[in-house]
C-alpha cells in the first residue's frame, strides 16, 4: 500500500509512543553514537520540559480528525511517588467511544500490516485468521469500540501487598476523578506456575497484573486523563466536550511511576550492544528514574468544511474560545489538508516558526516559539469542499422484544446551495450479518439529482426472531458533485432486542415436542398425574391436621 | 396449613426459584455474552448461560449463585417438610437444571453453534466484559492452581484426580448447596 500523508497521524503518534522509552538514550549509546546522541538529547529534553503535539486532519469531504498528545511528567495530583505506587511498573487508562480507533486502524490498514481480510459472513473465527494476521478492523470488531479499561502491574511484591496497593490506587483515582472500577481480571505470575521440567527462568520474582473495567461514562475517563496531565499548554485551552460529543473519540494515558523499575526487570541491558531500536530502548531504561506519562486524546467528526468555506480554524476544532497558550518548550501544531486543496495562506505565518511548502498539504507551527495565539488558521479558495450532505438513520420503535419488528428509515438531505447527482443510498450490510432477522422493504435506492434542500428517504422493516444486541453497520450514500464522487455514512448503530420469558417457554415446549415427542409427552404426563395426586392428597389431608398428606 | 408438606410443590418452588433467580440475577458478563451470541445462535444461549452460571459454581467466590441454590433449597425444604423430602426436592431440582442444560446445548448444536465464532460487537458492548464472568476468572485461577501443583508437588505426584478435583467441586457444589439448604428448611419448618 502506498503510504499517504494521512498516515502521518498514526505514524507520528506511534513514533512518540515507541520512542519515548529512549528518552534517556544520550549517555549510554553504543551504536551509531552521532545519530543516537541527537535523539537521546532531544528526548531527554522532551522529558525534562514536557512536549505536546496537536494534529489535525481534514479529509476530502471536509470531515475532521483531531489528536492531541502529550509526553512528559504527569500531574502531581496523581502522587506517583507515594508508597502505593512502589513496585508499580505502569498503569494505563484507555477509553473509547465510536469509531476513532477504527479510523486510526484503517489509516494503517490491513494491507499496511500485510494482513488479509477474510471476513465473509460477519463472524470471525480462528480459522479465518489462518495464514495471516487478522485485519485490524477484525480485531476491533472483536473487542468492540466502546470500552474503558485500567491496566496495572506490580513487580516483585508479595500478593497481599500488591493487592493492597492496587486497592489504594483505585481509591486515589476514585477520590481524584470519581472513577469507579469493576474487576475484570487479575493474574499473578511467579515461579510456582512454571512446571519444574520446563526450563524457563522468569526475569522477575513475581508479577501481579490487574485489569479493571471503568464503570464511568467515556466523558469521565476523558476528563480524568486530561486532568492527569500538564494543563499549562494547549491542553488548558481545549474544551473537553469537543472530544466527547462527536462520532468517535478515544483517550489513553500510560503512566510509569518509576522508570528505574525496568532496571529490576531487564537487568540493565548492559551486557550486549543493542542494535534494533526496541533493544536499544530497553537498554536505556536503567538510565531513567522518576515518573513518566504519555497521553493522547482524539476525535473524528462529520463534515465541518463545506462549499462556501474559505478557512479552517483549529481553535474551533479544539473548542478554544479564548487565547491558546502553548507549553513554554516543545509545543507543536500540525495540520493536514486534502492534497487537492490549494492552500492560499495560513496564520500565524512567521519565518522559522511556521512552515508550509507550496503545493504540499501540511502546515507546521512551532507553537512554543510563536507564544500565545488566538487561533491557528489555514486559508483556501471556496468550492474546495463539497456541499453539505447529511445522512441519518432512525429506528422506530426504539425497543423490541423477540418476535417484534422495527422500521428503519434512512434519509439523505442536500443541505447545500447546489445540486448533487447520482445519489446512491445503501444500507444492506445488516442483512448480510444476521440471517436470523428478516428484512423487508427498500435497503438501497438511487436518485439522479438531489436539489438544494431536498431529501430522499427509504424504509425497511426488520423482524427479530432472536434476542440480543444487533449491529447495524453505517448506512452509506455516494453522490457526485463537480465531477467528483463523494461518500458518507452514518455511525454504526446498536439495537438491543429484549428477551420474552413467556414466549421462550412456549418455544421451549414446542421445540421439545418437535425433537423429542415421546419423552416430552411422558414427562408431561408424569407431571400432570403427580400434580393431580399431590393436590388430591393435600385436599384430603385438610390443612392443619397432623397426618397431612405429603408425597 | 401447619402440617402441609409436598415434595412435588417443593420441587416446583425450588426449580422455579433457581431458574427464575438465575435468569434475573445473571452477572453482567453473561448478559454481554448472551447479547452478542443470541442473534447468531438463537434464544437457547440465555438458558445455557443461566445454567452454566448456576451449575459450575465456585462456592468460595461466587456467593450470589451459592445463595440462589441455598435459598431455593431452603424454600423447597420448607414446603417438603422432611429431611428426606428435602433431599429429593434438591436433587430433582438439580437434575432438572442438568436436563435443561443438555437440551439447550442440543438445540444450539442443531442450530449450527460454533463456539469459535465471534460476531461483530455493537456499539456499547465489549468482549472485555466477558472477563467479568465469575466462571471465567474461577477457571483461570483454578488452571493456575493446577499448574502450581505441578511445580509444588512435582510431576511424579500429579495424577488425574488432582487435576479434575477443582472442577468436581464446581460441578457438585450446587447440588450440595441446594440439599443442605433444603434440609435446613425442613428442620426449620418440619411437617408435623
Amino acid at each position: 500500500m502506498k503510504i499517504r500523508i494521512t498516515h502521518a497521524f498514526v505514524i507520528v503518534m506511534m513514533a512518540i509512543l515507541i520512542a519515548s522509552p529512549a528518552a534517556a538514550a544520550f549517555d549510554s549509546i553504543q551504536v551509531e553514537p552521532d545519530q543516537v546522541d541527537d535523539i537521546g538529547q532531544f528526548f531527554t529534553e522532551l522529558l525534562d520540559t514536557g512536549a505536546e503535539l496537536l494534529l489535525t486532519n481534514i479529509d476530502s469531504e471536509g470531515a475532521p480528525a483531531v489528536i492531541y498528545g502529550q509526553l512528559g511528567l504527569p500531574s502531581e495530583d496523581l502522587g506517583l511517588s507515594d508508597e502505593m505506587f512502589d513496585g508499580n511498573m505502569a498503569f494505563a487508562l484507555i477509553a473509547t467511544q465510536g469509531e476513532l480507533l477504527e479510523y486510526a486502524l484503517n489509516l494503517i490498514g490491513g494491507q499496511f500490516l500485510n494482513a488479509s481480510s477474510k471476513l465473509t459472513d460477519g463472524q470471525i473465527t480462528a480459522q479465518q485468521f489462518e495464514g495471516g494476521l487478522p485485519d485490524p478492523s477484525q480485531i476491533l470488531q472483536m473487542i468492540g469500540t466502546d470500552f474503558g479499561l485500567l491496566f496495572s502491574a506490580y513487580l516483585n511484591l508479595d500478593a497481599a501487598t500488591a493487592n493492597s496497593r492496587m486497592s489504594q490506587v483505585l481509591g486515589r483515582l476514585d477520590s481524584l476523578f470519581g472513577l469507579s472500577f469493576t474487576e475484570l481480571f487479575t493474574l499473578r505470575i511467579d515461579e510456582s506456575i512454571i512446571p519444574p521440567d520446563v526450563d524457563v527462568q522468569l526475569p522477575f520474582d513475581s508479577l501481579d497484573i490487574y485489569v479493571y473495567n471503568i464503570v464511568n461514562e467515556f466523558a469521565d475517563t476523558l476528563t480524568a486523563i486530561m486532568d492527569g496531565l500538564d494543563t499549562s499548554g494547549i491542553l488548558g485551552s481545549m474544551d473537553s466536550t469537543k472530544f466527547t460529543d462527536n462520532r468517535g473519540s478515544a483517550a489513553g494515558l500510560l503512566a510509569i511511576p518509576d522508570m528505574g523499575i525496568f532496571n529490576d526487570l531487564f537487568g540493565g541491558g548492559e551486557e550486549e550492544p543493542p542494535t534494533p531500536l526496541s533493544d536499544f530502548a530497553v537498554a536505556q531504561f536503567p538510565m531513567l528514574d522518576g515518573p513518566l506519562a504519555i497521553a493522547a486524546v482524539g476525535y473524528i467528526d462529520d463534515q465541518v468544511l463545506t462549499i462556501d468555506d474559505t478557512s479552517l480554524s483549529l481553535a474551533e476544532l479544539i473548542g478554544a474560545t479564548g487565547s491558546i497558550t502553548p507549553m513554554s518548550e516543545h509545543s507543536y501544531v500540525v495540520s493536514n489538508m486534502p492534497v487537492e486543496v490549494n492552500i492560499t495562506g495560513y496564520s500565524p505565518s512567521v519565518a522559522n516558526l511556521s512552515y508550509h511548502e507550496p503545493g504540499s498539504s501540511l502546515v507546521f507551527w512551532n507553537a512554543s516559539g510563536l507564544g500565545v495565539q488566538s487561533d491557528y488558521e489555514i486559508f483556501f479558495d471556496d468550492h474546495e469542499f463539497p456541499p453539505e450532505v447529511s445522512i441519518e438513520r432512525t429506528f422506530a420503535p426504539g425497543t423490541a422484544t423477540v418476535g417484534g419488528s422495527i422500521v428503519v428509515t434512512v434519509t439523505v438531505t442536500n443541505n447545500g446551495g447546489v445540486s448533487i447527482t447520482d445519489v446512491e443510498v445503501s444500507d444492506v450490510e445488516f442483512q448480510l450479518l444476521y440471517s436470523s432477522a428478516s428484512v423487508t422493504g427498500t435497503t438501497s435506492t438511487t436518485v439522479s439529482t438531489l436539489l438544494p434542500g431536498e431529501s430522499e428517504s427509504m424504509q425497511y422493516t426488520v423482524t427479530f426472531a432472536n434476542e440480543g444486541a444487533y449491529l447495524f453497520p453505517g448506512a452509506k450514500v455516494n453522490y457526485t458533485y463537480d465531477a467528483t464522487t463523494y461518500d458518507k455514512d452514518t455511525v454504526d448503530h446498536g439495537f438491543t432486542v429484549e428477551p420474552e420469558p413467556t414466549a421462550f417457554a412456549g418455544q421451549l415446549l414446542s421445540d421439545a415436542m418437535a425433537n423429542f415427542p415421546e419423552i416430552t409427552l411422558g414427562i408431561g404426563a408424569l407431571f400432570g398425574l403427580t400434580a393431580i395426586y399431590s393436590i388430591a392428597g393435600i385436599v384430603r389431608g385438610g390443612g392443619g391436621r397432623q397426618d397431612t398428606y405429603g408425597i | 396449613m401447619m402440617g402441609f408438606g409436598s415434595k412435588f410443590f417443593g420441587y416446583l418452588a425450588a426449580f422455579g426459584l433457581v431458574v427464575g433467580l438465575g435468569w434475573i440475577l445473571l452477572p453482567e458478563g453473561w448478559n454481554t455474552l448472551i447479547a452478542l451470541y443470541s442473534p447468531y445462535f438463537g434464544n437457547y444461549v440465555r438458558p445455557l448461560a443461566v445454567m452454566a452460571s448456576l451449575l459450575l459454581l465456585n462456592p468460595l467466590t461466587n456467593f450470589l449463585s451459592l445463595g440462589i441454590w441455598v435459598g431455593a433449597g431452603f424454600i423447597g425444604g420448607v414446603i417438603a417438610g422432611t429431611k428426606k423430602g428435602a433431599f429429593v426436592v434438591g436433587f430433582m431440582a438439580w437434575i432438572s437444571c442438568l436436563v435443561l442444560t443438555v437440551f439447550s446445548v442440543y438445540m444450539l448444536m442443531m442450530g449450527g453453534f460454533n463456539p469459535l465464532a465471534l460476531p461483530p460487537v455493537p456499539p456499547g458492548y465489549s468482549l472485555a466484559d466477558l472477563l467479568s464472568i465469575p466462571l471465567v476468572s474461577d477457571l483461570l485461577s483454578t488452571l493456575l492452581s493446577v499448574m502450581g501443583g505441578f511445580a509444588g508437588g512435582g510431576g511424579a505426584s500429579l495424577n488425574l484426580f488432582s487435576i479434575i478435583a477443582p472442577f468436581l467441586v464446581f460441578v457438585f457444589a450446587p447440588v450440595i448447596a441446594i440439599v443442605v439448604g433444603g434440609i435446613i428448611g425442613a428442620v426449620v419448618r418440619p411437617k408435623e
